[in-house]
């Protein structure tokens, strides 16, 4: 775990950051996207994308851009680590319903 | 002492080794020599909490070159900055850099979930500042350096470009040694 409010208290104290309580108030712009990790919607070990990945799964059916250029395009993302993260700009993709798995990746994986 | 350019043999596998420049006002002079550096967190410290330096000589002297004009002198020191090689963040790594925006993220995650209260951010320099000294101290890294952007502004008030400028960040006196002092 990396949250520790009382480590958090003292550092906003040094740099004069003011607290306030936590009701869900959007703090900056950025934070208003939702992130997850691939594995927790993927099934598939691997996908490839080109900027956009076509994702399924109970929560989300979305078409997603991935956001920080997590891999060069036509790339396979390697659904099983961890440090692989999706970022959703909320609001603006949650009624997106496209929603298709890319089967190629698996076929050329069994190849 | 003066200031030459020097070489430094080191393992870059094994260790970080690098000469930085650190510009002060010269009353600091003898204080520094005998006590050490005193490390800042100060509004313009964008990496937070440590010592400042910069990549060359040059920058250093641009730095506050403006300020206290004809009044106060300063001086720059060059200094040799060592660290184990896994205790130096380079954050113009951008696989660095992606690690850091992922542990920031976690971060944030976690601190919604579970925090009474949270930070309330004025500006992205307090961003740069509270996440640079929590990432160091969780993975105790010592130095860290980035480069950062710096407005060209003309006579007229106009920003007309842009330039590119190193700072390194140094937490602990411990990885600091002082070569040369240049008034």
């Amino acid at each position: 775990m990396l949250f520790d409010e009382k480590e958090m208290m003292e550092l906003c104290e040094k740099y004069g950051i003011p607290v306030v309580e936590n009701d869900g108030t959007v703090l900056f712009e950025e934070e208003m996207t939702e992130d997850f990790l691939i594995s927790e919607i993927m099934n598939e070990p691997y996908v490839s994308y080109d900027d956009n990945i076509n994702i399924s799964s109970k929560k989300y059916s979305l078409n997603i851009p991935l956001i920080g250029g997590l891999n060069s395009r036509n790339e396979m993302i390697d659904n099983t680590s961890e440090i692989k993260y999706c970022s959703v700009a909320k609001d603006k993709y949650y009624n997106n319903c496209t929603s298709t798995i890319d089967r190629k990746s698996k076929n050329a994986i069994a190849a | 002492m003066c200031m030459s350019k020097i070489s430094i043999e080191y393992n870059p596998l094994l260790y970080y080794n690098e000469i930085g420049y650190h510009k002060t006002y010269s009353i600091y002079k003898e204080s520094i020599i005998e006590n050490g550096f005193k490390p800042s967190c100060d509004d313009d410290d964008w990496l937070g909490e440590g010592i400042y330096f910069w990549d060359n000589l040059d920058n250093a002297n641009w730095w506050n070159k403006n300020k206290n004009k004809g009044t106060m002198k300063h001086c720059v020191f060059q200094c040799e900055l060592r660290c184990k090689a896994n205790k130096y963040l380079n954050l113009d790594d951008k696989n660095e850099m992606n690690k850091f925006d992922i542990f920031s993220k976690q971060y944030i995650k976690e601190m919604r979930k579970l925090g009474e209260k949270i930070p309330k951010f004025g500006n992205n320099n307090q961003r740069k500042k509270f996440f640079c000294d929590l990432y160091c101290k969780k993975n105790n890294f010592e130095i860290l350096s980035h480069t950062f952007e710096h407005d060209i502004i003309n006579s007229a008030g106009f920003k007309v470009g842009i330039e590119y400028k190193r700072q390194i960040c140094v937490r602990e006196n411990s990885n600091i040694k002082i070569i040369a002092v240049k008034e």
